[in-house]
């Protein structure tokens, strides 16, 4: 099979899963399309090297990751994080159950790499080790900016009036 | 239910709400294919097979494969005049130069005047976008040339994030021997032949191959050099060999790199090779 045929038949198969990571990540359909695109030209030129690796996909959901943060990555210069904080999960309180439909703009309204941490932590499972990897910088670099994105997502809630519990944790 | 699993559901069930259709997969490989032309475009770089590799090795050692650069004239004169109507090869990322001549500017002296030179291709198949490379029909390998004044080299990998621009850099030596040091220690990189005086297109110059064997991350492309305001890169998954020509040109270190790709077959090297034995550079106007 050549190479062409290969991609060909990888983004055939994997696009609906790529694009729907791309959506999360770019916030829009057009921003999702034109990252995809762009992460597949990146990953056609390596398919000699990528198609033969044995988790094709986790490379490709990864080098979108890579793409849409290094798209972005001068607006990190100069960031740092800022000391010990708690892993996310034991800052979670009890919440009512949201309309979806109001959480998803309020991750969209966060900045790129807070949106990225944030998709890759809740849509793609990743550690933070992982996200650090993935993301090009240092595991407390997630953290912070997890807990940025948190924090903020926590006050737009409580602006909104969803639950005091919000707004108090 | 908590934030984490807010979240979690909010995610999934904006993603699953997606229903996208199916891109154009041709416009997507030919757009990687444009994407690396780009890239090749602008570089300096790809790898040779084992036995191409060692072949040229074997050859260089006794003979540094200068013939066709001029190694017999005299040194530091100036080569015969170049036509004048030569057309001016100029930064394209479509310009397809038909076989002809085209001049080329490299640098510049001391004085802030540009150093041009001229090139000849006899073979269709170019692409130019700021170094001139030819790829095979199906563009699995290429080969080409830098001609340039490098104004700042690689420190470190030699990785370059396309998309920041990020790299940590170290400027570039400014006379003959102190380029072709700082050359030979290029990040991943291996001497093939060693540095070695000699004389090149009329010139007083410096042999010196080496193989590159940098893999960098997805989204980054090795940087050999910066030099006339373009980054000097190639992105390839494999080694290169790179064969350069560190050229005084009155008092100016221009390098002339010949590369190629692993896998490149010989009639691309060969190709990259007539183009560099076409080299001339233009005497400058006498400054009265």
């Amino acid at each position: 099979m050549s190479i062409d045929q290969d991609f060909a038949e990888f983004v055939a198969a994997r696009w609906a899963s790529l694009y729907r990571l791309a959506y999360l990540l770019a916030g829009t359909p057009t921003g999702a399309e034109d990252l995809l695109q762009t992460t597949l030209e990146k990953a056609y030129m390596n398919w000699s090297r990528i198609g033969r690796m044995e988790h094709v996909e986790a490379y490709v959901r990864r080098m979108l990751a890579t793409t849409i943060a290094s798209s972005r990555r001068r607006a990190w210069i100069g960031e740092r994080p800022w000391g010990e904080l708690p892993e996310g999960p034991e800052e979670s309180a009890e919440l009512p159950v949201l309309d979806r439909s109001l959480l998803w703009p309020l991750v969209c309204a966060l900045p790129a790499r807070q949106r990225a941490v944030i998709v890759l932590r809740y849509y793609e499972d990743l550690t933070e080790a992982q996200i650090a990897d993935a993301l090009g910088c240092a595991p407390g670099t997630v953290k912070s900016q997890s807990s940025a994105a948190i924090a903020a997502l926590r006050r737009a809630l409580a602006a909104a009036g969803v639950g005091e519990a919000v707004a108090g944790s | 239910m908590n934030l984490d699993e807010q979240l979690r559901a909010a995610l999934n069930h904006e993603a699953g709400m997606q229903t996208p259709t199916l891109p154009d997969i041709e416009g997507l490989i030919s757009g990687g294919q444009a994407r690396r032309r780009r890239r090749s475009i602008r570089s300096i770089g790809v790898a040779a097979a084992a036995a191409v590799l060692v072949g040229a090795g074997a050859l260089g050692a006794m003979q540094f494969d200068l013939g066709d650069a001029g190694s017999g004239g005299p040194s530091n004169q100036s080569t015969p005049t170049s036509d004048p109507t030569t057309t001016p090869l100029q930064y394209s990322e479509q310009l397809r130069p038909e076989p002809g001549t085209y001049r080329k500017t490299v640098g510049s002296d001391a004085s802030g005047a540009p150093i041009e030179a001229d090139l000849t291709f006899e073979d269709p198949g170019w692409y130019f976008g700021g170094q001139p490379v030819i790829s095979t029909g199906d563009e699995s390998s290429s080969a080409g040339l830098g001609l340039f004044e490098a104004t700042a080299l690689p420190d470190r990998s030699g990785c370059w994030a396309e998309a920041t621009g990020y790299t940590a850099f170290r400027e570039a030596a400014t006379t003959l021997d102190a380029l072709g040091r700082q050359l030979a220690k290029l990040p991943s990189s291996e001497v093939v032949q060693p540095i070695t005086p000699t004389v090149a297109f009329g010139y007083d110059a410096l042999h010196l191959r080496l193989r590159i064997d940098a893999e960098c991350p997805v989204g980054e492309v090795y940087m050999v050099a910066e030099g006339g305001g373009l980054g000097i890169t190639y992105n390839a998954p494999w080694r290169i060999v790179i064969d350069f020509l560190v050229v005084d040109v009155d008092g100016t270190p221009i390098v002339v790199a010949r590369w190629h790709e692993a896998h490149a077959p010989s009639e691309l090297v060969d190709q990259a090779t007539r183009v560099r034995s076409s080299i001339t550079f233009v005497p400058r106007e006498p400054t009265n």
